[in-house]
Order: C-alpha cells, then structure tokens, then sequence
C-alpha cells in the first residue's frame, strides 16, 4: 500500500539515511553479540543499494549540468557567483533542513506525550 | 539427488495454521487463490472461504475445491468484516489471510511462517509482485512494489518496524488478532490498523521478503481510483486514530511522519510550485518531474534483476511517473475530504 508520491521528497532521504545508519547499528549489535552473518548480509545489501543510489544521483547532477551548463548558471555566475553556487547546494541542504526539522518535531512531541502520561 | 524438504517446525506451524480468503463475486479468481494455497509446501490446516454474499457462485466454486466455505447471513460490508466471520471459528494458533485474486509462490507459506521463532511477533507480512505487468496501471504498479518490498520495508524490518502487514498476505498468531478485537473495521485500510495496533500494545511485526504473492493489481483507471481512494483515506484515517498512540513507538513515528509529509507537501509541490518554477522562473524546473529517476532505478533495477525482469522493468518506468502524479492527486483529494470538509470516507469498494 503506497499513498501519495513514492520515491520523491524527503522520504527518499530518510530512507537512504536510515541505510547508511544500518552498518553502524549492526556494528554495536555484533559487539554486544546479537548480530549474525544473513543480518550482514542484509545490511550489506541496503547499505549497497543507498551507495549506488547515491551515486547515481550524482552522476544525473553532473550530466544535467554538462547538458545544460548555459541554462542554468550563467547568468547567475556572471553577476553573483555566490548565489549560484547556493542554488546548486539548496535543494539538498533544504531536504536536510526539512527532514531534521520534521524528525525533531516528532521526537519532541514524543516526549511531551511521555510527559503527559507520566503526569 | 537430494530433495528440498520443508522446515520440519514450519510444518507443524501450518498444521496449526488456518487461511482466510474473504470474498465477495470472486469466482473467477479464488480458483487460483485457492490451488496455489493447496499446493504449498507445507499443507496448512484449514482454509475458510468466507462468501460475502456473493452472486456469482463464489461459494460453489470454493467447495467444488474442497475448502470450507460460510456465508454470513447479510453482506458484512468490509473486508475485516468478512475475516471476522472466519475468525469466530478459527480453533488453530495461527491465521493467515490473503485476498480471494491472490496467488501464493509455493514455499511461502514456509518462508512466512518462519517469522513466528521470534514468540514476540503478532504478524508477518510477505513481498508482494503484480500477477499481471500489461497495462499502464500494472506497470507503475509494479515498479512501486519493486521500490517498496526492495529497499524501503527491508529497511523497516531491519528497525523492527515494517509500516503495514499488507492485508493481501499476512499470518497473524490468532489471539493476538483476538485481542485486538478481530480485525477493526473502523477505518478503509483494516491492516493499517491492525498493524499499528499491535505496535502500541509492544507487538512485533515482521517483513519476510523471501515469502512472495502475486495479487490481481487494478488493469484500468476506474478500478485504480477505487484503490487509491480507499488507501488514502485509510491512510489519513489511521493517522487520526493511532496519532497519540505511534508517539509513543520509535523509529515508526518516523517513518509515519515521513510519509504524510511527502504525501502532501511533495504533492503540493508537484502540482504547484513545479509548474509555476518551470513557467515563470526556468524551464528546466520540469526536470523536478524526473530528477529522481536514478533513485527510483536502482532499487527497481536491483529488485528486477533478481527476478530477470529488467527489460520489464525499465518499459515500466514512465507508467510509474504517471502512476505516482495520479497517487498525488489522490492523496491530496482525501485530505480535503477527510481533513477540511470532514467527510469521511465509509464506503468500501473493492479495487479489482
């Protein structure tokens, strides 16, 4: 059951990020002795599918920017280069913004309602 | 040459194991259902056919296979209403339940019922496939299901927190649906539900990639908008009911949080601030329609590989960007209807 855009927005950072985390998770769980090799093996897996996503991310970037160098930079670059440099870092850096801020948002309201409860 | 024997503890689960297929004018479809759940490589104990008052012979085709069949004695409106029925005379430890147009791969039920080693976990949920890959629907369909059971919900089973025990193939232990009072049929998306229940009762759920379906997805817009409708507004729904409750189950809230967020900001933008960027500031804006396409390759890619399907997969792609734009809409009219004009969707419409 899928709603509204899959594979777009932040859902798609969030779960790359989530992928990235799982070696480091499965790190402290086999220190701890929890963890077996089909658990490696999975982790391997999803951890190797966010690198490639990754990288295939950033080679569309550097195509879209070799295709369409003109269009998209130039008269930015021309007259303030700062600007167009931020507009190449923005759409990923508001992801992160956005996604860190949602996640906080959720974990605080998580800790009032543990509050609440308490009370 | 040796044979492959099933799991000797897998077989004794579904010996102990009794299937639901609810159905309603399902008799050209639940004949497949039913032979491939007769042909699994652990028999299971029982399946109950509940014929929702059908008026196709449904309930004469099940017993012609030789499976129980009853009939509640008035149409019970929903699909938890129909497993109710069933479950009222389930006597084994476990149930499982899948859709009447849904074909099992012969060992899933094996794979499936592995999941129950762990005594903590309340439910399993299994990779779903569409049976047929023809129409422009099938297809976007299908590279969905290839992102969501190949990246995203291993993912959530590795934190121990798939989203759903899709309704079309799930096993439940028995008391513990029980205990939850069947399955509830307050809301249009019963496994949604049921699944975030189970998580704020301390419940484990369980995502067995390996235990594969094959449903009849919607081959046209007319079945696809019922499905979609009924998603969305079970989704909105779910959020409404369970919000209090999933504050309180990490990494889930997350994920749910996540997910309404794409599903209406991501929208928004799709349909506003993309069209207005693209007419007013850039053409090159439109780009934003499929800029994400590495990232939606690659799993689909991965996934499809496994199963020698990348030519079908690849012809699929552009289905999927008209699938998802029509998913958006969707999404966003139930949030209208649900949200602002307070008209809640209560109506449950098959989508096939």
């Amino acid at each position: 059951m899928n709603v509204g855009l899959p594979g777009t927005g932040i859902g798609g950072l969030f779960y790359l990020l989530m992928a990235f985390s799982m070696p480091v998770r499965e790190l402290v769980m086999t220190m701890n002795g929890n963890s077996t090799v089909p658990r490696w093996r999975r982790v391997g897996s999803q951890t190797g599918l966010a690198v490639t996503i990754l990288g295939a991310l950033w080679g569309a970037a550097w195509l879209v920017n070799r295709l369409f160098p003109l269009h998209l930079s130039s008269p930015l670059k021309t007259t303030h280069p700062q600007v167009s440099a931020a507009l190449g870092v923005t759409p990923t850096l508001l992801s992160f913004i956005t996604l860190g801020g949602l996640i906080m948002v959720i974990e605080a309201l998580s800790l009032a309602a543990v509050f609440a409860k308490r009370r | 040459m040796q044979a492959c024997l099933p799991n000797s503890t897998q077989w004794h689960r579904a010996q102990n194991l009794t299937v639901i297929i609810p159905a309603y004018n399902e008799a050209e479809t639940i004949v497949d259902a039913i032979r491939s759940l007769q042909l699994q490589t652990v028999p299971v104990k029982e399946i109950i056919v509940v014929d929702d008052c059908s008026t196709d012979g449904t309930a004469e085709v099940a017993r012609s296979l030789g499976v129980s069949v009853i009939r509640p004695p008035a149409n019970t409106g929903s699909k938890a209403g129909a497993q109710n029925a069933a479950l009222a005379q389930t006597q084994t430890e476990f149930v499982m339940a899948i859709d009447a147009d849904t074909v099992l791969a012969p060992d899933a039920t094996e794979r499936l019922l592995a999941a129950f080693d762990d005594p903590l976990v309340a439910a399993a949920c299994g990779s779903v496939i569409p049976r047929h890959v023809r129409t422009l629907w099938e297809r976007g369909r299908y590279i969905e299901y290839l992102i969501a059971f190949g990246f995203y919900k291993p993912i959530q089973d590795y934190y121990e927190k798939p989203m759903i025990s899709s309704g079309c193939f799930s096993a439940y232990r028995t008391e513990r649906v029980r205990a939850q009072g069947g399955w509830p049929n307050r809301t249009m998306a019963e496994d949604m539900d049921l699944t975030w229940s189970f998580y704020v009762v301390g419940a484990r759920v369980r995502f067995i990639s390996e235990a594969v379906c094959y449903p009849l997805e919607p081959h046209n817009f007319h079945f696809m908008s019922k499905q979609l409708r009924r998603w969305s507004h079970g989704f909105i729904q779910n959020v409404r009911l369970h919000w209090q409750g999933l504050l309180h189950v990490p990494y889930l809230r997350s994920v749910v949080a996540v997910s309404l967020w794409d599903a209406t900001i991501a929208s928004l933008a799709f349909f506003i601030l993309l069209p207005l960027l693209g007419l007013f500031v850039n053409p090159l804006f439109f780009l934003g329609y499929v800029v994400d396409t590495p990232a939606v390759l690659v799993p689909v890619l991965a996934h499809a590989a496994r199963r020698r399907e990348v030519g079908l997969a690849l012809a699929s792609i552009p289905s999927f960007w008209v699938l998802r734009l029509v998913n958006g809409l969707f999404f966003l009219k139930a949030c209208w209807s649900e949200l602002i004009m307070r008209r809640r969707l209560c109506v449950y419409e098959k989508g096939h």
